[in-house]
């Protein structure tokens, strides 16, 4: 029999830090750097495309692929590339290139192997008058797989967890327990932490959009002047981002490298292996571990960004 | 119900302010002290309430104040969220396996010595300087930001500022600190900002640190860089509220008691400092070990003068934010990623130590 030529996974993650992804300019009425969200539901979202290209700087420093040498040649592996820098190799595969594609000038090119999709978020903190809580909504438990329909009042929240308050707070808004539907039961073995389900809340979805976008963090900074060592006047600037402790889902298909051909070349492993969706994965999988430990988005040194990916094949990586 | 949180608790009377302290009546479902604290704001309302809502008065202590010290035993809800916050994966230690050679870890717990002070961002508190808490756990904590700058700045100080006779050496020190911490705020065409102040400082080292940066990113106008250094929070254990009475120059009383609160001293944290050789990757081991020690060395110097000397809080002229140099050992690391195995050390002397027997090249 032969094997799939794809595999999809669902990841989900755990931020650790504050989380920025900017738009790369400024809303009027908003902060000076908001960030990232969903046209259609307004919701705070990690693009595709900001997991892809930190994945991939990652996997390259991981496995050495960051900046290297072959002979005389020098490579960059992370990165767009530019023309000559992506080595492109295809035996034994490089676990950069051909993981997340290349584009070489001499005239071949690849597309990635792994397809990356947007984060969401699936349990969204909030302090209450009962301490944390995790809002979720029917639409964000979507996809899942879980074999439940969810169901909440369209005004007030549903425990999903063992939240035994009758009004909870979900920062100024005030809410009422009401009647609904579902539990989160089989989420068990995905690696959400149990604190979480135990206190997660369902509302509606348009409540959660109402409760996210009031409550995420928003922060100011200041330029510290060289001279007194103090704020330096002018340069206060505030920022939005996705709190500590959200809870997001994302999904990657991997594909099998086993039917590619690259300047009419066999993609081979080290060991003249086929290229098959688990080497893939063990590749991404190695980037993916480094999101927790230097973050992804902007202000990445000043401890913004660290996002622990819960379901990581841990023998692989 | 009015779905408005400050509606359904408002403060009306006195007497709401005592039982919202002691969380009685209505507020008896207020089981999270900071809530109860969030819900002080509303004695805004009423000019009466407002001192009342802070500290009480002279016959009963009320509000605030009584919150932060008894009533609510706030500081052992504290200590309970900072182990939900671990049981999450928020406060613990990083892992750097997966990093390349030369990169390494120092991690060590910290006990202050003086308070810190810091200043939130929630737009409105029921006093005019609350220490800066996390937005969800209402945990305190000294951000990786105020690390980062601190550390700069420090660093500017003891590494810099003495060696402003000597533009090679100060171009030399500008650029490794470029390299540690990012390009420099005000690096434009018009210099402006850090940048400006340096190149004030020794303005015959101005080019030369330029040139460094051009032959080395092969860019006419300044790169944008990423610092090798990651910063991480140290959440604490504790909060404290304290006062200044300024007082009148005719009447040498005081009457408008400022509050604010502060991390006492005494309450412990972690810290943790992570850094990735980026600019040396692909450099050959022996070359990449001597530019991994170097850096380590300098910046173990610059956290030696910025948790003991200079001190990492607001009002760090008066003392405040700094560390007791003797830490429990068995809690520390420092890691140096393919050239040294774990070392502990219990305070700087014995972690410089640490680094002159890996430099000279006994690592046990």
């Amino acid at each position: 029999m032969s094997e799939n030529m794809y595999e999809i996974k669902k990841y989900y993650a755990i931020t650790l830090d504050p989380i920025h992804i900017g738009t790369g300019g400024s809303r009027l009425g908003r902060v000076d750097l908001p960030i990232i969200r969903e046209p259609g539901t307004n919701l705070p979202k990690i693009p595709g495309t900001s997991l892809s290209g930190t994945a991939r700087a990652y996997t390259a420093i991981a496995t050495n692929r960051y900046l290297w040498k072959d002979g005389d040649t020098e490579y960059s592996c992370a990165g767009r590339g530019g023309g000559e820098k992506h080595c492109g190799k295809v035996n034994p595969a490089c676990p950069v290139c051909i993981p997340y594609g290349f584009s070489k000038g001499t005239g071949y090119s690849m597309q990635g192997l792994a397809q990356f999709f947007d984060a969401h978020i699936l349990f969204f903190p909030v302090a209450s008058m009962a301490g944390p809580v995790w809002v979720t909504s029917p639409m964000a438990l979507e996809g899942l797989g879980l074999q439940q329909e969810f169901q909440a009042p369209a005004v007030g929240f549903y425990p999903l967890g063992e939240l035994l308050k009758n009004k909870l707070n979900f920062g100024w808004l005030m809410l009422n327990k009401g009647t609904g539907k579902g539990n989160l039961n089989e989420l068990d073995q995905k690696g959400i932490p149990k604190v979480v389900t135990q206190r997660a809340v369902l509302v509606s979805d348009n409540l959660f959009s109402l409760i996210v976008n009031s409550n995420l963090e928003v922060r100011t900074s200041v330029s510290i002047d060289p001279q007194t060592g103090t704020a330096e006047e002018g340069a206060l600037f505030t920022y939005e981002a996705i709190p500590r402790g959200t809870i997001l889902k994302f999904e990657i298909v991997y594909n099998s490298g086993k039917t590619f051909r690259i300047a009419e070349k066999e993609l081979k492993t080290e060991g003249n292996g086929d290229v098959g969706i688990s080497w893939v994965k063990t590749q991404v999988e190695k980037g993916l571990k480094l999101f927790e430990t230097l973050g992804i988005g902007g202000m990445g040194t000043r401890g913004m960004g660290r996002l622990k990916v819960l379901n990581l094949e841990k023998e692989d990586c | 119900m009015s779905h408005d949180f400050y509606v359904d608790f408002r403060i009306q009377r006195k007497e709401d302010i005592d039982q919202l302290t002691s969380g009685s009546e209505k507020y008896k479902e207020l089981t999270d002290v900071l809530s109860r604290i969030m819900a002080l704001l509303s004695a805004f309302e009423k000019e009466e309430f407002r001192n009342y809502a802070k500290a009480g008065d002279r016959k009963k202590p009320s509000g605030l104040k009584s919150l932060i010290h008894s009533n609510g035993n706030y500081n052992d809800q504290l200590r309970y969220k900072l182990s939900e916050v671990k049981l999450l994966g928020i406060d613990l230690s990083i892992d750097i396996s997966e990093l390349p050679h030369g990169s390494w870890i120092i991690e060590f717990p910290i006990i202050l010595k003086k308070p810190f002070i810091s200043k939130d961002d929630v737009p409105l508190y029921i006093i005019e300087n609350p220490v800066r808490k996390d937005k969800v756990f209402g945990v305190p904590f000294t951000s990786s930001m105020a690390w980062k700058g601190n550390l700069r700045w420090t660093m500017m100080k003891s590494h810099l500022e003495p060696v402003v006779n000597d533009p090679s050496k100060f171009a030399e020190i500008r650029y490794q600190h470029t390299l540690l911490f990012g390009t420099e705020k005000g690096m434009e065409e018009m210099a402006k900002g850090w940048t400006k102040y340096l190149d004030d400082l020794c303005p015959n080292a101005k080019e030369a640190y330029r040139s460094k940066l051009k032959e080395r990113f092969g860019k006419d106008e300044a790169p944008s860089l990423t610092g090798m250094l990651y910063f991480y929070p140290t959440f604490w254990d504790r909060i404290d509220l304290e006062v200044i009475n300024p007082h009148d120059r005719k009447t040498k009383t005081g009457k408008n008691p400022i509050y604010y609160e502060v991390v006492p001293e005494g309450a412990k944290g972690f810290f943790r400092l992570v850094y990735l050789p980026f600019y040396y990757l692909g450099e050959p081991l022996p070359e990449l070990k001597n530019k991994v020690l170097k850096d380590l060395k300098d910046v173990i110097k610059g956290l030696e003068e910025m948790m003991l000397k200079y001190g990492f809080s607001a009002k760090k002229s008066s003392g405040y934010g700094v560390i007791e140099n003797n830490w429990d050992k068995t809690e520390s690391r420092l890691i140096i990623k393919e050239i040294s195995d774990a070392h502990k050390f219990g305070n700087f002397d014995e972690l410089k130590k640490v680094v002159d027997k890996i430099e000279g090249g006994t690592n046990e």
